[in-house]
């Protein structure tokens, strides 16, 4: 489905956002990406949806090179990627039909485009997609209206909309709360499952990560510090992850793990935050 | 999928409940806009004619090469020089008349308004009457007076200077009211309640600091006075719009692309000399001042002096002239004649019908602006790469520096006398004007929409639609608003070259010395730019619920 072969990226500004990535996924395959932040998950996510052209390295999206395709290739190549936002940048004054009727810009004709400006043509997909995150009578709300956590909603609501083969989520539940991140996780999760697309999501909170995903790619200083199935994901490696960030685990609900008082010794094999709740 | 969700009741209509509003709107904009297709005259294929194309091609065709005989050239410096000479004199003049109107305006040289005093009301009242009388003077365009003091004074260049001062003395001593009140309150009030003079609280209290406000706003209008004193030649009151009339009327091509040239040229003059003093304004006030007047002051208000001087001396009038006895005898002879207004059935109607041609001139020009400067804006925008914006960029800023009347006469020319060449110049005008303001939205709004949708594969186009679009719409109708409100007055005075609308009824009648009925016309403009004012003012803060 995708593959990255040593993959370098310099930002314009002269920071180095990924050093000789590698990674790869096969179709179907649901990964979450969990790393301190600046790590790099962003500009990852944005390579994988052809936003970004690697400075080094080999990139292969959907059995393609995209980068030496062609512009309306690229473009179609583009729309059977997916992509929900943090923040989703959606104009204020756009309705949460409109934005979500947007994801199928690219297959839709101009004409069609057009025409659901004047009058949504699709309100049924669009309801279906917000109904099956709980926003379904905010249809017609205008997004200014929406709460941070509702915009969010509205973001993935776009991403099923649309229906890609590769669905990217840049921590797309960080202004949800627990409940609801896990319910929004879950849609997410069984959406890509029934479609059999791949479905890679950036998370921030390790334990939402491991209930809910089965490989889980570790990222730290642009490089790939560890890439392997939930289960095998343990304490150590996380402290090593998050060593930059003090002394908490992030996670999805408030109350983070503690590491031990006492530096230098070997920490006691604490419960992971684990949930076996996810889908 | 989770069950809680399928389980969802699906309570929400299958229906947009905005699209009858929608549906209303666009039948309500379909029933306005087809009586103004009518009345406006929209003829779009009389531009094809052959009669017509011959006519313009012809005309076109003299442009190449302007005419450089040392004769023309001659009087072409001439008449250029009379233009600049109009404007400065015609704002010194404005600036008298300002003066006094600003002080008597002004809240913040109120005396009364402390504790209240005693004549509170009376103060008041003098204050609301000198306010309508500025309203009147501004809000009669400078053409209608040029028009009509032509009549008084003859042609030639004092009816344009004597229009500029009326016109602008409104403006600038509304503006100037208003700079007063907005700067700090606390020196002046002080002042007064210590029982100074008004004049002195003034020079002591509020000059110090407003002085740079006043001066930048008013060179800023010269230069505006540069561009209407061109345009006024054009009903007899001198200048570089005369010499421009008489050229086109004799389909002389080679004369007019001169003359078009020299006028791009002096107004490009105008704006640069106009930002680099006003540049300059901005810069000092920190520099080496002697009791408080700094020497660049002192140099700029004898240039200022010499400039005045020579451009009454060039103009061959003389201010006391202006302002003595005598004149202000004449020109009061003459306005009672005005009076009172004919007020009959069978004029009022015809001058209902002159409004209503003047309203769907203005609106369907500016409507078609409204277009083709969003086509434009496109390109101008650099969105189809470098080369397409500076070639695009260009062509706006040719439309919009050639004024209406003169895009008017042209366009008379392609389509025939009536509204809709009215229609087509000012379409062909402010299509340059809004299509500069659009492109900048576009640049200015976020791209963060259109850039996630793009990169979802979304055709350019519609990304545009559906990521850019509803950002700027807001402004981009508040911009067109404020030019229809502009065009509505341009509206009315195109009909002098044979536009139609009121201006034309207007022209007619003061050619026939029928002043009665020019005066209700004139009394519509003022009636028409003050409704259209309320009307865009309150669909503008409609746009922004």
């Amino acid at each position: 489905m995708f593959r990255l072969d040593a993959i370098s990226l310099t930002h314009a500004n002269g920071h180095v956002a990924l050093r000789e990535v590698t990674l790869a996924a096969g179709r179907g395959e649901q990964l979450a990406i969990i790393g301190p932040s600046g790590a790099g998950k962003t500009t990852l996510l944005r390579l994988l949806s052809a936003a970004l052209r690697p400075g080094g390295g080999e990139l292969t999206l959907l059995d393609t090179t995209p980068w030496s395709l062609a512009a309306e290739a690229l473009r179609q190549l583009r729309s059977r990627i997916g992509v929900a936002h943090q923040t989703p940048p959606l104009p204020g004054r756009q309705r949460a039909i409109t934005a979500v009727l947007a994801g199928r810009l690219g297959v839709w004709p101009w004409w069609k485009a057009l025409a659901s400006l004047a009058y949504p043509l699709d309100i049924a997909g669009a309801r279906q997609a917000l109904a099956a995150l709980d926003l379904a009578e905010r249809l017609f709300d205008r997004c200014d209206r929406l709460s941070g956590g509702q915009l969010q909603r509205v973001g993935v609501a776009r991403l099923l909309y649309q229906k890609p083969q590769l669905m990217l989520a840049d921590e797309p539940v960080s202004s949800l709360d627990p409940t609801l991140a896990l319910q929004t996780l879950q849609v997410l999760i069984a959406d890509a499952r029934a479609r059999n697309a791949t479905l890679v999501v950036s998370l921030h909170a390790v334990d939402l990560a491991l209930a809910c995903f089965p490989r889980i790619v570790g990222v730290r200083d642009g490089r790939i510090a560890f890439d392997r199935p939930a289960a095998k994901v343990d304490e150590i490696l996380l402290r090593d992850l998050y060593a930059a960030e003090g002394r908490q685990l992030p996670t999805q609900d408030k109350q983070s793990l503690a590491t031990e008082d006492t530096p230098g010794a070997i920490p006691a094999p604490a419960p992971l935050p684990r949930r076996n709740n996810c889908a | 999928m989770n069950a809680t969700f399928a389980a969802l009741p699906l309570s929400v209509p299958l229906r947009d409940p905005a699209a009858r509003g929608r549906a209303a709107w666009v039948l309500a904009g379909l029933v306005i806009l087809w009586p103004l297709l009518s009345i406006g005259e929209f003829h779009p294929w009389v531009l094809f004619e052959a009669r017509n194309l011959k006519v313009v091609a012809y005309f076109l065709a003299g442009f190449l090469p302007p005419e450089s005989s040392p004769d023309f050239l001659r009087e072409l410096a001439q008449a250029t020089l009379q233009t600049l000479a109009i404007a400065t004199a015609g704002i010194a003049l404005a600036f008298l008349i300002a003066v006094p109107l600003a002080l008597l305006a002004t809240q913040a040289l109120s005396v009364s308004r402390l504790g209240p005093g005693p004549g509170q009301p009376r103060a008041r009242w003098l204050r609301r009457a000198v306010r309508g009388l500025m309203m009147i003077l501004r809000g009669i365009p400078e053409l209608v007076w040029a028009l009509v003091f032509v009549r008084v004074f003859g042609l030639g260049p004092t009816a344009g200077v004597l229009a500029l001062g009326l016109t602008y003395g409104g403006m600038l001593a509304k503006v100037y009211a208003e700079i007063l009140e907005s700067g700090d309150q606390r020196p002046v009030r002080t002042l007064l309640e210590a029982g100074s003079g008004r004049l002195a609280a003034l020079c002591y209290g509020l000059l110090p600091g407003s002085a740079q406000d006043l001066t930048s706003y008013t060179v800023y209008r010269w230069e505006c006075a540069v561009r209407a004193s061109v345009v006024m030649g054009f009903v007899g009151a001198g200048g570089l719009g005369q010499l421009m009339d008489q050229s086109m009327k004799m389909l002389n091509g080679g004369e007019a692309a001169s003359i078009l040239i020299s006028f791009l040229l002096l107004v490009l003059l105008a704006d640069a000399l106009s930002s680099w003093l006003r540049r300059l304004l901005a810069n000092t006030g920190t520099g080496n001042s002697v009791a408080g007047v700094s020497a660049l002051a002192l140099t700029l208000a004898g240039a200022l002096g010499l400039a005045v001087v020579l451009s009454f001396h060039l103009l061959e009038i003389r201010l006391g002239d202006l302002l003595s006895w005598d004149a202000a005898q004449q020109i009061a002879d003459f306005f009672v004649g005005f009076f009172p207004p004919d007020l009959s059935l069978a004029w009022l109607h015809k001058v209902a019908q002159g409004a209503l041609e003047t309203i769907a001139i203005s609106a369907l020009g500016t409507l078609l602006a409204a277009a083709g400067g969003l086509l434009l804006a496109l390109p101008a925008s650099g969105r189809y790469g470098r080369i397409a914006a500076a070639a695009t960029r260009f062509v706006l800023n040719a439309l919009r520096s050639v004024p209406e009347l003169v895009w008017a006469t042209l366009m008379a020319l392609a389509a025939g006398l009536g509204p809709f060449a009215g229609v087509l110049a000012l379409a062909v005008h402010t299509c340059g004007v809004l299509g500069r303001l659009f492109a900048e939205s576009f640049q200015n709004a976020s791209a963060a929409s259109r850039n996630a949708l793009i990169e979802s594969g979304s055709p350019p186009f519609a990304a545009f639609c559906y990521g850019t679009l509803p950002e700027v719409l807001p402004q981009l109708v508040a911009y067109t608003l404020y030019r229809w409100e502009m065009n509505i007055r341009m509206a009315a005075i195109l009909g002098f070259v044979g536009a139609g609308g009121l201006g034309q009824l207007l022209y007619v009648e003061l050619s026939l010395f029928h002043y009665a009925q020019a005066s209700t016309l004139i009394a519509a403009m003022l009636l028409l730019s003050i409704a259209v004012d309320s009307a865009s003012a309150k669909l503008r803060s409609m746009m922004n619920r």
